[in-house]
């Protein structure tokens, strides 16, 4: 299916089997997740892309970021996405993960 | 005398009136369906002396009242027996039958409560009015004291196992830092110092030559409180004065800037001379009344960009004592060497302020500042702060780093690479031409979202939590190395209050472009390092449009004319 009309929307699957539905304009601003959607990859034909390192409320946070980015590129003045303090390391690491560590230009 | 009565002696539950106030006694309400409110303590210390005094839940009759069961003064009640003459009271009251199995100690998993079993805990109070019904009551009580006790002491039971020390850690650090911290003797003194200039609004805290090697934030914090006693004497009109707090640190080894200096608004006259200090932080520029600054024979290897906006002709601004320090250099630069190893005497004795290091506010004029100037290249760096350019600056030292064996590294002299301002080398690794601001248009304004990383950082630094973190992250194997790095440099910048994009003015833990902009600043050769940060790759230096060959280049071509022909003298009307 993938070639001629690649669905609007992707999945992510947390570890514990949770999924979150994303615009894949939105997830592809992860250059890991972005990767996982080209070429030949199990992924690019599903489009359900299985973390089974992340837990589904980090993956929440991160769905939720990925938005959040879509929603305020090129824009100024943009509010802060408030991450809880208990999950900030894990945030960390997930960053890191999904290359979600460059500011945007 | 002798003709009173003697009074009765008050029987045990009388005496023992804490537990008769406090509802522990005899006459504790209870019941499935017993929804009074709560029995406090009394404001008085006295017995009760009314029957209805000890029961706080006497005025609720929502739901109703256990009809009283004793009989007897107020000095020897009873409860009702069956046999009681009062059958009204006793019809549906039949004393339960007191408890034949042995009372044991058992963990009440569902309660998280370490209890001995309730069953006959207080039931003898419908039981007969005997001593030893009284003695068993304060018996159970005192079981529930040590259930207690040994219930905290079994704290660790309720966590999990591998988390110990976790907790441990955690509770070392939530309570308060007065409690955790000792302060050192050379703090105590210096929080001596300072609590005698609050009180007796003396402006000028003098902590030079303390051997002090950290001051913590809580000791200096009150210097903020300081106010000058206005003068009050017959005829003279009050008035208002701002203070102006000035504070010398001179002569300690303190190796990381006190932040809480930081906090003090009405800072004039700063000095961190001979001190150990490697870096100054960029929220230096909150100093807006600050006209004096001395961080002379430090570690420095630059300056924060920052405090150029300090230094403009419009602030307040007046002496800025800057050498020696190890400053970073020009390649190419022939500078007069100042070592740490100088006599200080002929650096302070000496008539002239340039050979002391310092510098008029105006000296650092627009024309000055405008023209005589050289960058580096860029370092760009990836989110977690790795640098991706061909040119890097040599690694930094941290205040984590060994420290001063190797002392003669920090001092010696390191030359960077100079980059022309019509240049911009930027690593082959960024695929886009970042856009570049232009002329005409100002400082390009932030845009976009920040970073996941970026985030997340700032949700851990500016944490209340940030000391658990960091015990956590360096226990070693929570996070990878890099991200541990990350992670401290990220504490250490919110420490010293925070950091901002140098172009854009947009908060950033991890910038993504660093470079150095050397000012000439004095009459002669001097060429001070001033670090730039920018947020996003967007964030670089100004790039212009190749000019005719600046006035560095033809110094630069003088000077290396007068290696040549040495002593060379200069008409008096020269001018450069």
């Amino acid at each position: 299916m993938a070639d001629d009309g690649p669905n609007k929307y992707i999945t992510l699957v947390s570890s514990d089997g949770f999924e979150f539905v994303v615009l894949r304009e939105a997830a592809c601003a992860s250059p890991t997740i972005a990767g996982m959607l080209r070429n030949q990859m199990v992924e690019a034909k599903t489009g359900r892309c299985s973390f089974a390192e992340i837990s589904s409320i980090i993956l929440e946070k991160v769905a939720e970021y990925l938005s959040y980015r879509l929603k305020y590129k090129d824009k100024l003045d943009v509010p802060d996405l408030d991450i809880p303090v208990e999950y900030c390391l894990e945030m960390i690491v997930v960053a890191d993960f999904l290359g979600l560590d460059e500011q945007m230009a | 005398m002798a003709d009173e009565p003697n009074l009765p002696q008050l029987p045990r539950s009388a005496g023992n009136s804490a537990a008769l106030i406090l509802g522990y006694g005899r006459k504790r309400a209870r019941g499935a369906n017993a929804t009074y409110a709560p029995p406090h303590v009394l404001s008085s210390s006295d017995p009760a002396v009314f029957s209805s005094d000890d029961d706080a839940g006497l005025d609720n009759y929502v739901d109703g009242r256990r009809k009283k069961r004793y009989v007897g003064t107020w000095y020897d009640q009873h409860p009702v027996s069956s046999a009681s003459s009062d059958s009204a009271l006793s019809v549906e009251w039949a004393a339960p039958p007191l408890p034949t199995h042995k009372r044991e100690f058992r963990r009440q998993l569902d309660s998280g409560v370490w209890l001995e079993q309730d069953a006959g805990n207080l039931s003898t109070a419908g039981g007969s009015a005997n001593d030893d019904d009284l003695a068993s009551d304060a018996k159970s009580g005192d079981s529930i004291d040590s259930a207690y006790s040994a219930d905290s002491g079994d704290l660790e039971d309720f966590w999990f196992e591998g988390d110990a020390e976790i907790l441990r850690a955690f509770a070392k650090n939530v309570l308060p830092p007065a409690n955790r911290t000792k302060l050192s003797a050379e703090e105590q003194e210096a929080k001596e110092i300072i609590d005698e200039c609050v009180e007796s609004g003396n402006t000028i805290v003098q902590l030079s030559d303390l051997g002090l090697h950290v001051i913590s934030n809580e000791v200096l914090e009150p210097i903020s409180a300081i106010t000058p006693i206005p003068n009050v004497d017959v005829g003279v009109e009050f008035e208002y004065h701002e203070p102006s707090i000035e504070v010398y640190m001179a002569n300690n080894s303190i190796r990381e800037f006190p932040g809480a200096i930081l906090g003090v608004e009405f800072l004039t006259v700063l000095s961190l001379r001979g001190n150990k200090l490697r870096e100054l932080p960029s929220s230096i520029a909150s100093l807006k009344n600050l006209k004096e600054l001395n961080i002379g024979q430090n570690l420095l290897r630059y300056l924060p960009g920052e405090l150029l906006d300090i230094l403009g002709v419009k602030m307040a601004f007046k002496k800025l004592t800057v050498h020696p320090n190890p400053f970073y250099m020009p390649k190419d630069w022939r500078s007069q060497a100042y070592t740490m190893s100088g006599p200080i005497e002929a650096l302070e004795g000496s008539e002239e302020n340039r050979a002391r290091g310092e510098y008029e506010s105006g000296t650092f004029g627009r024309n000055v500042m405008g023209t005589d100037c050289c960058r580096t290249p860029v370092q760009v760096n990836d989110g977690v702060r790795r640098p991706i350019s061909e040119f890097r600056f040599p690694a930094l030292h941290g205040p984590h780093d060994p420290p001063d064996q190797d002392l003669a590294k920090h001092e010696s002299e390191v030359y960077l690479e100079r980059e022309s301002f019509w240049e911009l080398a930027l690593p082959k690794k960024i695929s886009y031409q970042p856009r570049l601001p232009e002329d005409g248009q100002g400082p390009p304004r932030p845009k976009g979202a920040p970073s996941l990383m970026e985030l997340a950082l700032r949700a851990a630094v500016y944490s209340d939590r940030v000391n658990d973190l960091v015990l956590m992250v360096n226990r070693g194997d929570l996070i990878a190395d890099h991200l541990t790095r990350s992670f401290n440099r990220a504490v250490e910048v919110a420490k010293m209050g925070g950091q901002k994009c140098c172009v854009c003015g947009r908060e950033t833990l991890t910038p993504a472009t660093e470079w150095i902009e050397f000012r000439m600043a004095g009459r002669r050769d001097d060429m001070l390092p001033f670090m730039r940060r920018g947020c996003s790759l967007a964030c670089l230096p100004y790039k212009a449009a190749p000019p005719p060959p600046t006035f560095f280049d033809q110094r630069l071509a003088i000077q290396s004319a007068m290696d040549d022909t040495h002593g060379i003298e200069y008409p008096e009307d020269f001018v450069w």
